[in-house]
């Protein structure tokens, strides 16, 4: 190794990044790392050694089961993902289309390669091709629907009935689709599909929910959470989600609380600002408008901080209680107040840059994520296999992948 | 040669050794296996992922054996091979600023030109057919919701009949397709609508708000016609077909509360569409009424009804916002078009306004009185 162009050859970069490895690839690079030739390496090495073997302590799991426990980290940058999207979002646009199913492709890329668990990087396994035919057939079911509820308003309903009985497999697929794009350390994710269940839980549950005035809410989507996550599986491992429905509960109440709360300082206001300025429409019609564009801005807010909070409740809770058996656990400690500040300031930069800011608000939610969670590898990774990698392109699988139907998972 | 650390996988599993990767300028990529054999490759014999950012690059051994490295600008060119592609432009400050010029001025040419254009085109070779199906469908469905028997007076409305199927036989147009109607509503007020087979519908409110004076009701007939003649509602259908699926297609990616920005785009486009489509039809009607020897005033006073009746219901309605949300243009811009196009000034028009108030009146008075005079004393 005497080129010289070997850019790892000489002890320059102090900051080369070791951070990436496990615990065991970390004592074994230490191991054979030539100490007298890289002392600033061997350093930086044996500290993160140290950090990681008392961040293995503090867990509940023997230390000789564990691997690492890390933060997610995301790599993605702001600045770079707006040049990839802008420049795509052209070719999509002169293509009339065709090259979306590309940008698709390079977008999940972007996302799943920049994430980095214990690490390894996501990785995203989808062709373009296979998005663009599912997306042609996507599109063509689209027009042909369009086309029947306006020509004949009854047939359109009856297009939808039809929809909605298909609603669970469409679900089951979509989420499939997803899971089999996704791969960490060379081996796929995978959901099962269990159809009957699907039905009930997707069509019957929320029937249950309607009849009881949505009191029993909370518990469906429990139910569907766990469904989700108890038949996704990684390699040959399954998913174990141990959730309970009184943590929906106190989501759901907390949440309404915060939004009770919101409406009313709303009303207090308004009927403030009412007594103060004398209303006359005519004359007012600019202070009119300023009051009208201040309640929708309190109302968004408040809209806002209520999905906030429900969302990072569910989350916590959903994470922290879900492994892959004898492979992972997951910890999220998403906090109420930096969540909702996010989502407002989200919507903030989309409206005043008229969307321009799409990559950055995606980029800055994915990092917010990414360091809210905490996976605990265990040993038992390396005895995952993948299941028989049959790849059954399935077209309905690929259609409903491209109508990219988005289930919030977490 | 370049000396690149790289994870290797085999295929189906998880176990993940670091080995040392080299790579020769002469594009042999060799490393040594657990067995500390040295395996070699040639660059074609490999699947190489596309460089994307600065995302780490993933390499496919034809065992399937994968093998992941940091991006670094060397390795970069080595996986290259000198062939360029979509990330070269990504990486270009040049590409991106025409990207970030060129993004909106071809959205804007695709919604405001191209798909209004080809709706242009395409809306004639609607099939008969579907134009009748919908027709009546539509009109089935309105029936059974939003309309009611008409409760008019039968001896005004028929005699608004007879004048409209004669005026229908002298215009230089299909004439047998059109078909008048008269319905009661309670759901949309006073208003008149034209389905594309040719049925025109007046709501007995609208009568109501114009006193059945039969002069803004032809005008207001003409515009309806002129709906019908240009195509509009399959115009209008495939618009709304044609951008959604667009947005559909280009924005596919774009998911979960993006899609807010994208239906409010569509509804902003479609309104803007219907506005125009409004307009042609008003221009239609004020051409015909010349044509008929009618006077083009009585669509603006038609249309001064209108916005009277309008500012009864919502004065707290801003002007702006109305510009670009409603569907119709400003009834206040219709009204000077059509003075504009009969050559009557504001003030004349305000004149023959308060004259014909006067005349209506006096005749109102005179039956009064003469009901009063009939009366027993």
């Amino acid at each position: 190794m005497s080129d010289t162009n070997n850019p790892f050859e000489a002890d320059t970069n102090p900051e080369f990044d070791y951070s990436t490895y496990t615990l065991d690839e970390m004592l074994d690079a230490y191991e054979s790392i030539d100490k007298t030739v890289f002392p600033v390496r061997a350093e930086a090495l044996r500290k993160l050694i140290l950090l990681r073997q008392s961040a293995i302590s503090s867990t509940k799991y023997d230390k000789g089961e564990i691997l690492s426990v890390a933060k997610v980290k995301f790599h993605g940058r702001g600045n770079e993902y707006f040049a990839i999207w802008i420049v795509n979002l052209l070719l999509s646009i002169v293509t009339l289309g065709i090259y979306s199913a590309w940008a698709t492709v390079r977008t999940h890329r972007y996302f799943y390669s920049n994430t980095e668990i214990a690490g390894h990087r996501l990785y995203y396994l989808a062709e373009p091709m296979q998005i663009l035919r599912g997306r042609i057939i996507a599109v063509l079911l689209l027009a042909g629907y369009l086309i029947i509820s306006n020509f004949s308003p009854v047939a359109g309903l009856i297009v939808i009935l039809f929809i909605a009985l298909l609603t669970p497999f469409v679900i089951c697929l979509g989420v499939r689709f997803r899971m089999r794009m996704m791969a960490y350390r060379n081996v796929r994710f995978n959901f099962k599909m269990r159809f009957g269940r699907a039905f009930f839980i997707f069509l019957f549950l929320p029937l249950v929910a309607l009849c009881t005035f949505y009191l029993a809410m909370p518990w469906v989507l429990k139910k569907i959470d766990e469904f989700l996550y108890e038949n996704m599986e990684y390699g040959n491992k399954n998913f174990i989600p141990e959730l309970a429905a009184s943590e929906y509960y106190v989501a759901a109440i907390i949440s309404g609380v915060i939004a009770g709360i919101g409406m009313l300082i709303i009303g207090f206001s308004v009927a403030i600002m009412m007594g103060v300025g004398e209303f006359d429409p005519e004359s007012m019609s600019a202070g009119y408008m300023f009051t009208m564009f201040i309640v929708a801005f309190m109302y968004i807010l408040i809209i806002v901080a209520a999905t906030s909070y429900y969302k990072a409740h569910i989350r916590n809770h959903v994470y922290n209680n879900t492994k892959i058996e004898g492979v992972a656990s997951f910890e999220s400690n998403v906090e109420f107040i930096p969540l909702m500040v996010l989502n407002a300031t989200n919507y903030g930069l989309l409206i005043f840059t008229l969307g321009l800011a799409i990559p950055w608000v995606k980029v800055r939610t994915a990092r917010f994520y990414a360091e809210a969670t905490t996976v605990t590898v265990l040993v038992g990774i390396n005895e995952v296999v993948a299941e028989n990698e049959n790849q059954d392109s399935a077209v309905a699988d690929e259609v409903i992948g491209a109508f990219n139907i988005d289930i919030s998972i977490g | 040669m370049l000396v690149v650390e790289g994870k290797l996988f085999t295929y189906g599993a998880t176990n993940c050794q670091i080995i040392t990767v080299k790579l020769s300028a002469s594009g042999t990529l060799c490393y040594a296996n657990s067995a500390d054999e040295t395996v070699k490759y040639k660059h074609e014999e490999l699947t190489i992922s596309a460089k994307l950012g600065s995302i780490p690059r993933e390499i496919i051994l034809p065992n399937k054996t994968l093998i992941v490295m940091n991006s670094d600008p060397l390795l970069d060119q080595w996986l290259s091979a000198g062939k360029e592609d979509v990330s070269h432009w990504e990486n270009s400050p040049k590409a991106v600023i025409v990207s970030v010029i060129a993004v909106p001025v071809t959205l804007y040419f695709i919604f405001a030109i191209l798909i209004p254009q080809m709706t242009v085109v395409f809306a004639p070779y609607v099939p008969d057919v579907f134009v009748e199906l919908s027709s009546r469908h539509t009109m089935a469905a309105m029936d059974e919701t939003v309309l009611n028997p008409s409760e008019a007076d039968l001896g005004k409305t028929a005699v608004l009949e007879k004048q409209w199927y004669s005026l229908l036989t002298n215009m230089d147009l299909d004439h047998e397709k059109y078909n008048i109607l008269f319905r009661d509503t309670d759901m949309i007020g006073p208003n008149a609508f034209a389905l594309p087979n040719g049925t025109i519908v007046f709501t007995d409110q609208l009568l109501e708000l114009v006193d059945y004076d039969e002069d803004i009701l032809t005008a207001i007939f003409m515009h309806e016609i002129g709906h019908v003649e240009n195509h509009h509602s399959m115009r209008l259908i495939s618009q709304t077909l044609a951008t959604s699926i667009a947005i559909t297609y280009i924005f596919g990616d774009v998911s979960g509360f993006f899609d807010f920005f994208a239906s409010v785009s569509n509804t902003i486009a479609t309104n803007q569409f219907t506005q125009k489509l409004e307009w042609e039809a008003d221009e239609f009607a004020l051409q015909q009424l010349k044509i008929t020897g009618a006077d083009p005033v009585s669509f603006a006073r038609g249309m001064k009804k209108f916005s009277e009746y309008a500012e009864r219901g919502n004065s707290l309605f801003t002007k702006d916002i109305e510009k670009i949300v409603s569907s119709h243009p400003l009834t206040n811009e219709r009204i000077s078009n059509a003075l504009k196009f009969a050559g009557v000034s504001e003030s004349a028009f305000a004149e023959m306004e308060a004259e014909i108030q006067q005349k209506k009146d006096a005749v109102k008075t005179s039956e009064l009185d003469k009901s009063g005079s009939e009366l027993p004393q």
